[in-house]
């Protein structure tokens, strides 16, 4: 009962469909991308400045974390927990003061000087998981300055030690973190799943474009995952 | 010559960066995936032509990525690609495309000329399947200009890779393609809010012709 097959694509005009895909349950993580509180509280880091220079994307994104990621993503870690699958956390932001783990001349420097960006200070309230999703001691937080965590961490060796194939993919934002996580774990063979309904862009066409040009990973809600691992027993929990 | 050029100016992004300093001589171009296996990659040759053509008269780096197996048979690659990449669907055989077939060859326009670099990867992204990272670097790097194929696929998961390790990079619209339109668009989309600059080849061969003639606004407009 381990194994077992899922729907995985769409089907692809003049191309060959992988219409399901077998896939090993308890060889599972789920991953919960920077769902950190300068991301997730509306009076922190990007809110008040979205408050007041983009409200449509405020009232949007504020409503969706509040109405569907953190339910969502509540859920899915009390489920995990009861099934014995990690939970595994990123964190995103400057490692250093000043940015000065950022290549000085790039971008993300230009980006994290500029005072408009959205990475924060790893001292800061805004680097901080948000408390009522927060890991367990024993739960692994990956800290990362860019998108993906195969950016930036050891996460490919550290999912290989833990046999883990499969990712559960939760958080924000959906066509930023969250795409580029599933995008460079598909390419590496992964089975990523995102969870769609937890998971939130600055707005619902971005999240919904993002999802229809899912490569190598495939996007279900939280209904639908808990409902594939209820097949796993249920564990003691720690 | 270092020099401001416009970044991502038009981004509707709330933490969009107007305008970047950039190194014109630590600039490279790559050109993902323009090999004989799609016809469809005709259509964005003339302007890959274009850029690759100003790289080659400011003497600046040109890289060629080349997707496909490693090795015939595909047992390179991950099991859902080595399953259904270039697969037609039903019962047809998947195209071959590996070193030293001419599916896999970049097309005759763009043919690497010696001396330049040419990387194999058996997945989307060349920083998931290659040692790109290592040449970029030896090669003192930091601006990477892109074209090629498919936008929403190799484009996208080689230039978020490079864009999410430091480099500045500029997706070059009318270079790249898609064989869905609305994927292209959403790859366009995100990528220049959210990773970089998107311009099209007019504006990528203006704003970098303005570095190489030694007069950028930074320096024309003051001091």
């Amino acid at each position: 009962m381990a194994r077992t097959r899922i729907t995985w694509e769409a089907p692809r005009p003049g191309r060959f469909t992988i219409d399901d895909w077998e896939i090993d349950l308890p060889k599972t993580a789920l991953l919960i991308v920077d769902m950190q509180r300068g991301y997730t509280d509306p009076e922190l880091g990007v809110g008040p400045g979205l408050e007041r220079d983009f409200p449509d994307i405020h009232r949007y994104y504020y409503s969706a974390i509040g109405e569907r990621v953190l339910p969502g993503i509540k859920r899915l870690l009390a489920f995990a927990r009861s099934r014995g699958l990690e939970a595994i956390y990123t964190r995103t932001g400057l490692q250093l003061p000043e940015g000065r783990d950022l290549a000085p001349w790039s971008w993300r420097a230009a980006q994290a000087r500029s005072g408009v960006g959205n990475i924060f200070p790893k001292d800061s309230q805004e680097y901080q998981i948000v408390p009522d999703i927060a890991p367990l001691p024993h739960e692994l937080v990956l800290d990362k300055n860019t998108a993906t965590p195969f950016a930036s961490t050891a996460i490919d060796q550290l999912l290989r030690n833990m046999g883990v194939e499969n990712l559960l993919i939760a958080g924000l934002l959906t066509n930023v973190a969250v795409e580029s996580t599933a995008r460079s774990a598909g390419d590496r063979g992964y089975n990523p799943i995102v969870v769609c309904d937890a998971c939130a862009a600055y707005s619902q066409a971005e999240h919904e474009d993002t999802l229809a040009t899912a490569s190598w990973w495939t996007a279900k809600d939280v209904d639908e995952v808990i409902g594939i691992f209820s097949a796993l027993d249920q564990v003691d929990q720690p | 010559m270092k020099g401001v050029i416009p970044w991502q100016a038009n981004s509707t992004w709330p933490h969009a960066v107007r305008e970047l300093e950039i190194d014109l001589g630590k600039t490279g171009l790559v050109m993902v995936d323009v090999q004989n296996y799609s016809e469809k990659n005709a259509a964005i040759v003339p302007e890959c032509v274009r850029l690759r053509d100003f790289f080659h008269r400011h003497g600046l780096e040109v890289i060629y990525l080349r997707v496909g197996s490693l090795l015939p048979g595909r047992r390179d690659m991950h099991a859902k690609r080595a399953l259904s990449w270039m697969k037609p669907p039903g019962d047809v055989p998947a195209m071959v495309v590996h070193p030293g077939t001419w599916n896999h060859d970049v097309v005759d326009d763009l043919a690497p000329e010696p001396g330049e670099l040419v990387i194999d990867k058996n997945s989307s992204g060349a920083f998931n399947s290659s040692g790109i990272e290592r040449y970029l670097q030896a090669m003192g790097l930091q601006n990477l200009v892109f074209c090629g194929a498919a936008t929403s696929r190799c484009v996208d998961n080689t230039a978020r890779g490079a864009a999410d390790r430091g480099y500045n990079v500029i997706l070059v619209e009318d270079a790249c393609i898609d064989p869905v339109q609305r994927n292209h668009c959403t790859t366009v989309r995100t990528f220049g809010d959210a990773f970089g600059a998107v311009k099209t080849t007019d504006e990528v061969l203006a704003d970098l012709g303005t570095l190489a003639a030694g007069t950028p606004a930074s320096i024309a407009g003051g001091e």
